[in-house]
C-alpha cells in the first residue's frame, strides 16, 4: 500500500484493445469459477422467497408487526441497490473523468431492483389506509398509499434497468461482433445491441437519451426515497413530523450507494480481475464523497435531533425516547458509530482515503451502519400499534420489534437475492464500460511539463 | 469548453491591477452613489438609535420584522464565498478562478453588515454588547449558553473571522506583486502586508496547501453558520417555524442567493472594471448550471417544509399556513418566491444561449435575490404574528420608513465595502490566474483540438 | 569560508528549467537551489527538491485549544450560573455541542493560518537576493551555499540565457523594502 500513496503514481497505460478483452471475458467465457457463490445465494435467495410467501399465507397482510423486518430490508435494499446507479448519474452530469470505470459498477446495482420490488408487494397491502394519518396524501382521493407507491417504485425500478440496457448497448455490439464463434451468443447480443453500430447520430442519440434518462432517474430517485421513507416509516409514528427526514434519507440512502459501489469495486478488483482499472486513485476520490455523505449524515439527523430534544413538546420527546433513545437507543448508537464517527475518524486522513483498503473498510462500516439504521427506524413505525393516534403518549411507546424465523430468512435471503442478481447480471454485461473507458484513454495523456511529468485532461464539451 | 485569452504574466498584472493603479471617473461616481446609501443608513440608524425602537413597526409579538429579516438575507449572501471558493477548490473546477476573491471578500463585508442588525435591532446596541462583553465574572451573572442567541453570535464570529483570513492568505502574493510594483509609502505599506513574500517554493507549497486546509475548514463552519441562524426560530415551538428542516432549507436558500449574488458580482465587475478577458461567458455557463442544481434542492427543501406544515393538519399550524396562503400580503410574496425565485430564473438558465448571455444572467441572478429577501420575510413574520394562542395577542407587522432605510442602506454599504476593496487589493486573484494560464493545454484528438486542464495533484 | 547566494532572473521558463537541469547535472543538487515565481508550479518542474513541512499538525493543536476552550466557556457558564432555562439540565450537552463546534473550528482555522505564516518563514524581512521583476511573471533561480559552487551555478546560469545574474553582497542582505530604483 506504501507505493500507492506516493503522489506521482499513476495508473498503469490501458489501451482499448486491453479493455475490451477485460471486459467481455466475464461475458464471454462460462468458465465456473464463483459458480459455488452463485448457487448458494441463489439457494438463500429463493428461501428468502418461500419464507415471503409463507408468511403471507401464516400471518396474511393484517398483522403489521410481522412484515416490519420485510420493511427494513427493503429499505435498506432500497438505499443500497437502487441509489448506486446516482454516482453515475452524477459524475457523467458533472462530467468527471474519474467516472470511467466506475459507471457500470454503479449502474449494475439496479440489476437487484426487482428484489426491492418483490419485498415491497406485501407491504402496499398491509400499510394502513391514509386518511387520518401524517401522510403526504392528504385528502387524496382513492389508490394511496398502496396503489400509487406500486406505481413510483415501479417507475424507479424499470428505470434502473433502462440506465443499465442504455449504457451498455455500445458494450454489447462489441460482444456481438466477437461472437461470430458462437451462434446463440451472437443472436443473444445481436439481440440486445439493437443494430448498434456506432456511427455518429448514434453516439449523440445515446448521449443525449442517457443524459435525460439519468437526470430523471435521480429525480424520480429522490422522490421515492422521500416519499416512501416518510409514508412507510415516519407517517406510521404518530407526533413523527420530522420534515428533514426525507432529505436525511435520501443523503444516507446515497452514503450506502456510495458505500456498495466502493465494497464492489474492491471485490471486482481483488477477484475480478480488474486491478488495472480500479486502481487507489479511483478510491480515492470515491472516498471523498463517503466521507462527506458521512458528515451530512451527521448534519441532518443533528438538525431533526437538535430541534426535538430542544423544542421539549412532550410527544416529540417520546418520538425521541422511541427512536432515538430508549427502545432503538442501542441501534441509534451503534448506526451513529458506523454511519459517522468511525468513517469520520477513519477518512479524515489523507494516507488512509489514499488506499484502497481504508475506504473499503469504512464502506463495510456503513453498509451495515445503514442497515441497523433502517432497523430502527422501520422497526420502529412497523411496532406502533396505533399509527392513526394524533400524538404519540408515553404509555404508546411501542417495544423493540423482535425477528421471527421467518424474518430473519426474509432478510437473508434478499440480501442474498440481491447479491445474486447482480451476479447474474455481470455475466451479461460487460464491465467496466468498455465506450467509457476507451473513450477516455486519449483524454487523459502524460505529459512533459519542464522537468516534470503531469496528466494532462481534456475535457470536451 | 475554455475561452481563455493567452497573456504573459506582465499583462495580467497590468489589467487586473488596473482597479488598484488607476482612478477612473466611474469609480468616484460609483464611490459617490453608495456612498449616499451608506449615509442614508447612517442618517436612519441615528434616527432610530436616537427615538428607540419605537419609531420602527416592531410590536409585541413581533419583534422581528424588517431588521432581521435583513440579517438573515445577509447571512445568506455570505454563503456565497465558501461555497463558491471552497468547493470549488476542492473539487478543483477551473472555473472558479476569476470569482473566488469576489466571493470571499463579499462574505466579510456582507457577514459583518449581518451582524451589525440584531444589534441594531434590540435599539440601544451597546447595551446589548454589555450583556456578553465583558464576560462577567465579578457578577456572576452569565449569558444563557444553551439560548440559540448565544449560539448564532460565536458561529458568525467564527465564521467571519475564518472568512476574513482566508481573504488574507490568499491576498499574501498579490500584495507582493503591489509592493514590487509601487514606490515610497505605498512600497511600505502594502511591503509590510505583504509579510516578505518572494515567491519560493516553500512559500507556493504552503499557499497551496492552505488553499485546500482552510477550505475543508471552513466548509463545515458555513453549513453551521445559517443551520445556527435557522435554529434562532426552529427551536422554538413557534407555529411553522419548528420545523426541523430549517437547518438544511436555510442553508441551501442561503447558497441559491448567495451564489446569485456572486453573479450579479461578476457581471458588475467585468462591467465596472472591463474585465472581459477574465470573467467570461464560460464561467456564467458554470455558474448557471451550478445554480440550477442549487435553485433545484432549494425547492426540494421549500417543498418539504410546505407540505410537512399541511400535512401534520395541526389547527395552528394550519391557520398560518393560511395566512401565509391566503392573505395579502403573504400569498403575494409566496407567488412572488416561486416565480422569481424559481421558475422565471432556472427556466432562463436551462438555455444554454441564456447562460452565456451576461445582461440576462445579471437580470435572473436579481431576480432571484428579490425573492430570497422576501422569502425570509415570508418564513420569519406570519408565524410570530400568530405567536400566542389567544386571539388579542395577535398583530399585523407594519414596516416603518426607518426600517426601510437601514434596509436598502445595507445594500449600498456593502456594494461601497467592495468597491473600496477593490480600490485597494485586486479583487481577482492574479497568482490563480497566472496558473490557470499555466495549466491550459491542449490535446490533439484526430483533427480536433479539445481544451485541456493540468491536474492538479 | 562564508556561505554566498546568488539569483539568475529568466525571462523564459524553459531556459530557467535548462538551467536547473544542467545545474542538476553538475552536482549542484536539488537542496542548493530555490525557485522564485509569480504563481506555483506542479511540484518537481525544476527537479527543486521536496520541501517539507508540518502544516498538518497546527490544525490539531488549534482544534484541541478550540474544543477545550468551547468546553471550559460552556460548562464553566452553566455552572457559574446555574440557572434552569426551558426545562433543560443544567449541563446540557446538544448545546454545549454547537459552542464546542465553533470553538474548535474557530481554533483550527486560526492555527492553521499561523501555521501557514510559519512554515512559510514569513514574515521575512526578505531572501538575501530577490528580484522584483519575479511578481512580474520572470522566474528567478537563487543557488547558496559555498562560494565556488554559487559562482559555479552563477555560470550555468548566465550559459542558460539568465537576463540578469546578481550575487549578494558580501555580509548584507538586499532589502526588499527598498525602493526598486535604489537598488
Amino acid at each position: 500500500m506504501a507505493e500507492h500513496a506516493h503522489a506521482g503514481h499513476v495508473a498503469p497505460e490501458i489501451t482499448a484493445r486491453q479493455t475490451i478483452e477485460d471486459a467481455t471475458r466475464r461475458v464471454v467465457s462460462t468458465g465456473a469459477k464463483f459458480a459455488t457463490l452463485d448457487i448458494a445465494l441463489g439457494v438463500l435467495g429463493a428461501i428468502g422467497l418461500i419464507a415471503l410467501v409463507l408468511n403471507l399465507i401464516i400471518e396474511g397482510t393484517g398483522n403489521r408487526e410481522a412484515w416490519g423486518y420485510t420493511a427494513i430490508v427493503a429499505g435498506y435494499l432500497m438505499s443500497s441497490v437502487l441509489s448506486a446507479p446516482i454516482l453515475a448519474v452524477l459524475l457523467r452530469l458533472t462530467r468527471s473523468d474519474w467516472r470511467r470505470p466506475l459507471s457500470r459498477i454503479a449502474e449494475i446495482q439496479a440489476a437487484a431492483g426487482i428484489v426491492v420490488y418483490i419485498l415491497y408487494l406485501p407491504l402496499f397491502f398491509a400499510i394502513p389506509e391514509a386518511e387520518g394519518r401524517f401522510t403526504v396524501w392528504v385528502e387524496w382521493p382513492w389508490g394511496a398509499p398502496g396503489f400509487f407507491s406500486a406505481v413510483v417504485l415501479g417507475l424507479l425500478v424499470f428505470g434502473g434497468y433502462a440506465l443499465l440496457y442504455i449504457s451498455a448497448i455500445p458494450d454489447f455490439a462489441i460482444v456481438r461482433d466477437r461472437s461470430h464463434d458462437n451462434l446463440p451468443r451472437f443472436e443473444r447480443y445481436s439481440r440486445l445491441a439493437r443494430g448498434w453500430y456506432g456511427n455518429l447520430r448514434q453516439w449523440s442519440v445515446h448521449r443525449a437519451g442517457l443524459g435525460v434518462l439519468g437526470g430523471a432517474y435521480l429525480i424520480l430517485y429522490i422522490w421515492t426515497v422521500s416519499l416512501f421513507f416518510w409514508d412507510f416509516g415516519l407517517s406510521l409514528v404518530p407526533s413523527w413530523r420530522s420534515s428533514v427526514f426525507p432529505g436525511f434519507a435520501a443523503m444516507s440512502s446515497l452514503q450506502t450507494g456510495l458505500a456498495l459501489i466502493i465494497v464492489t469495486m474492491y471485490a471486482l478488483q481483488r477477484w475480478g480481475g480488474l486491478q488495472d482499472y480500479l486502481t487507489w486513485d479511483y478510491f480515492w476520490s470515491i472516498s471523498k464523497l463517503l466521507l462527506t455523505t458521512s458528515l451530512l449524515w451527521f448534519y441532518l439527523w443533528f438538525s431533526e435531533f437538535m430541534i426535538y430534544w430542544y423544542g421539549r413538546k412532550p410527544d416529540e420527546i417520546n418520538v425521541l425516547e422511541l427512536v432515538m433513545f430508549d427502545v432503538y437507543g442501542l441501534p441509534m448508537l451503534l448506526t451513529f458509530l458506523l454511519n459517522f464517527a468511525l468513517p469520520l475518524f477513519i477518512l479524515m486522513w489523507n494516507r488512509v482515503r489514499k488506499t484502497i483498503g481504508g475506504p473499503t473498510l469504512v464502506a463495510c462500516l456503513v453498509l451495515v451502519g445503514t442497515f441497523i439504521d433502517r432497523l430502527r427506524i422501520f422497526g420502529a413505525a412497523w411496532g406502533v400499534e396505533n399509527p392513526f393516534a394524533h400524538e404519540m403518549e408515553a404509555d404508546n411507546i411501542p417495544d423493540f420489534l423482535v425477528p421471527s424465523v421467518l424474518d430473519i430468512l426474509i432478510v437473508i435471503g434478499s440480501l442474498a437475492a440481491a447479491a445474486f442478481c447482480v451476479r447474474m447480471a455481470l455475466r451479461i454485461v460487460p464491465l467496466p464500460s468498455i465506450w467509457e473507458v476507451s473513450g477516455g484513454i486519449g483524454l487523459r495523456v502524460r505529459r512533459q511539463y519542464l522537468n516534470h511529468p503531469v496528466t494532462v485532461i481534456a475535457k470536451p464539451e | 469548453m475554455q475561452e481563455r485569452v493567452i497573456m504573459s504574466d506582465q499583462e495580467i498584472n497590468n489589467e487586473l491591477l488596473r482597479s488598484v493603479f488607476e482612478h477612473p471617473l466611474r469609480f468616484w461616481v460609483g464611490a459617490g452613489v453608495l456612498g449616499i446609501f451608506a449615509a442614508m443608513w447612517l442618517i436612519s440608524l441615528s434616527w432610530l438609535i436616537y427615538w428607540g425602537v419605537g419609531v420602527t413597526g416592531l410590536n409585541r409579538p413581533v419583534y422581528w420584522g424588517f431588521l432581521i429579516t435583513n440579517f438573515v438575507f445577509w447571512v445568506g449572501i455570505s454563503h456565497a464565498g465558501t461555497m463558491i471558493s471552497s468547493i470549488l477548490r476542492l473539487t478543483q473546477a477551473e472555473w472558479r478562478r476569476p470569482v473566488v476573491r469576489a466571493a470571499e471578500v463579499m462574505t466579510v463585508f456582507s457577514l459583518g453588515t449581518a451582524a451589525l442588525f440584531p444589534l441594531i435591532h434590540t435599539g440601544r446596541p451597546w447595551r446589548a454588547v454589555y450583556w456578553v462583553f465583558p464576560y462577567d465574572f465579578m457578577r456572576d451573572v452569565f449569558p444563557n449558553v444553551r439560548s440559540p442567541l448565544i449560539w448564532d453570535p460565536s458561529a458568525i464570529f467564527t465564521y467571519l473571522t475564518g472568512s476574513a483570513l482566508f481573504v488574507y492568505t490568499a491576498l499574501i502574493p498579490d500584495l507582493a506583486v503591489i509592493r514590487d510594483r509601487s514606490t515610497g509609502l505605498r512600497r511600505t505599506i502594502y511591503g509590510a502586508l505583504a509579510l516578505g513574500w518572494t515567491g519560493n517554493t516553500r512559500q507556493w507549497k504552503l499557499q497551496g496547501i492552505a488553499g485546500v486546509l482552510i477550505s475543508a475548514l471552513i466548509l463545515p463552519v458555513f453549513v453551521s453558520v445559517h443551520s445556527i441562524v435557522s435554529w434562532d426560530f426552529a427551536v422554538s415551538i413557534v407555529p411553522i417555524w419548528h420545523a426541523t428542516v430549517f437547518a438544511p432549507y436555510f442553508v441551501v436558500g442561503a447558497v441559491h442567493s448567495g451564489v446569485s449574488a456572486v453573479l450579479t458580482l461578476m457581471a458588475g465587475m467585468r462591467w465596472f472594471f472591463k474585465w472581459e478577458k477574465f470573467i467570461r461567458p464560460e464561467h456564467f455557463d458554470a455558474v448557471g448550471r451550478l445554480l440550477i442544481v442549487i435553485a433545484t434542492v432549494w425547492l426540494y427543501f421549500f417543498f418539504l417544509d410546505f407540505v410537512f406544515a399541511i400535512a401534520a393538519e395541526e389547527t395552528r399550524e394550519l391557520a398560518v399556513m393560511e395566512r401565509r396562503v391566503f392573505e395579502w400580503p403573504y400569498w403575494f410574496l409566496l407567488v412572488e418566491i416561486i416565480i422569481l425565485g424559481y421558475l422565471i430564473p432556472v427556466g432562463m438558465w436551462l438555455k444554454r444561449s441564456v447562460r452565456r448571455n451576461i445582461k440576462l444572467m445579471f437580470w435572473s441572478s436579481l431576480l432571484v435575490n428579490v425573492a430570497m429577501w422576501s422569502e425570509r420575510y415570508w418564513l420569519i413574520v406570519p408565524g410570530i404574528e400568530r405567536k400566542y394562542e389567544l386571539k388579542f395577542s395577535w398583530s399585523f407587522y407594519n414596516p416603518q420608513l426607518v426600517e426601510l432605510g437601514l434596509v436598502v442602506g445595507s445594500f449600498g454599504i456593502v456594494v461601497f465595502l467592495l468597491l473600496m476593496f477593490s480600490k485597494l487589493f485586486p479583487p481577482i486573484v492574479l497568482w490563480e490566474e497566472k496558473e490557470g494560464q499555466r495549466f491550459a493545454a491542449n490535446v490533439k484528438i484526430g483533427q480536433a483540438v479539445v481544451p485541456a486542464i493540468v491536474k492538479e495533484e | 569560508m562564508a556561505d554566498r547566494a546568488v539569483i539568475g532572473v529568466f525571462e523564459d521558463v524553459d531556459d530557467a528549467a535548462s538551467a536547473t537541469q544542467s545545474m542538476l547535472d553538475n552536482g549542484i543538487s536539488g537542496e542548493d537551489f530555490d525557485i522564485l515565481s509569480s504563481s506555483p508550479f506542479p511540484h518537481g518542474s525544476f527537479g527543486e527538491a521536496e520541501r517539507h513541512h508540518n502544516l498538518y499538525v497546527f490544525p490539531l493543536i488549534g482544534a484541541a485549544c478550540g474544543f477545550i476552550t468551547g468546553v471550559l466557556i460552556t460548562a464553566g457558564t452553566q455552572i457559574s450560573w446555574p440557572l434552569v432555562t426551558g426545562g433543560k439540565p443544567i449541563l446540557s450537552i446538544p448545546p454545549m455541542l454547537v459552542i464546542m463546534y465553533e470553538g474548535t473550528m474557530l481554533g483550527a482555522i486560526i492555527f492553521t493560518v499561523l501555521g501557514v505564516l510559519f512554515e512559510s518563514r514569513i514574515p521575512s524581512a526578505g531572501p538575501r537576493v530577490y528580484d522584483p521583476r519575479v511578481t512580474a511573471g520572470y522566474i528567478g533561480v537563487i543557488v547558496s551555499g559555498a562560494e565556488e559552487m554559487v559562482r559555479r551555478a552563477a555560470q550555468i546560469m548566465t550559459d542558460s540565457g539568465a537576463e540578469d545574474v546578481k550575487f549578494d553582497e558580501e555580509g548584507k542582505t538586499i532589502n526588499l523594502l527598498e525602493d526598486p530604483e535604489d537598488q
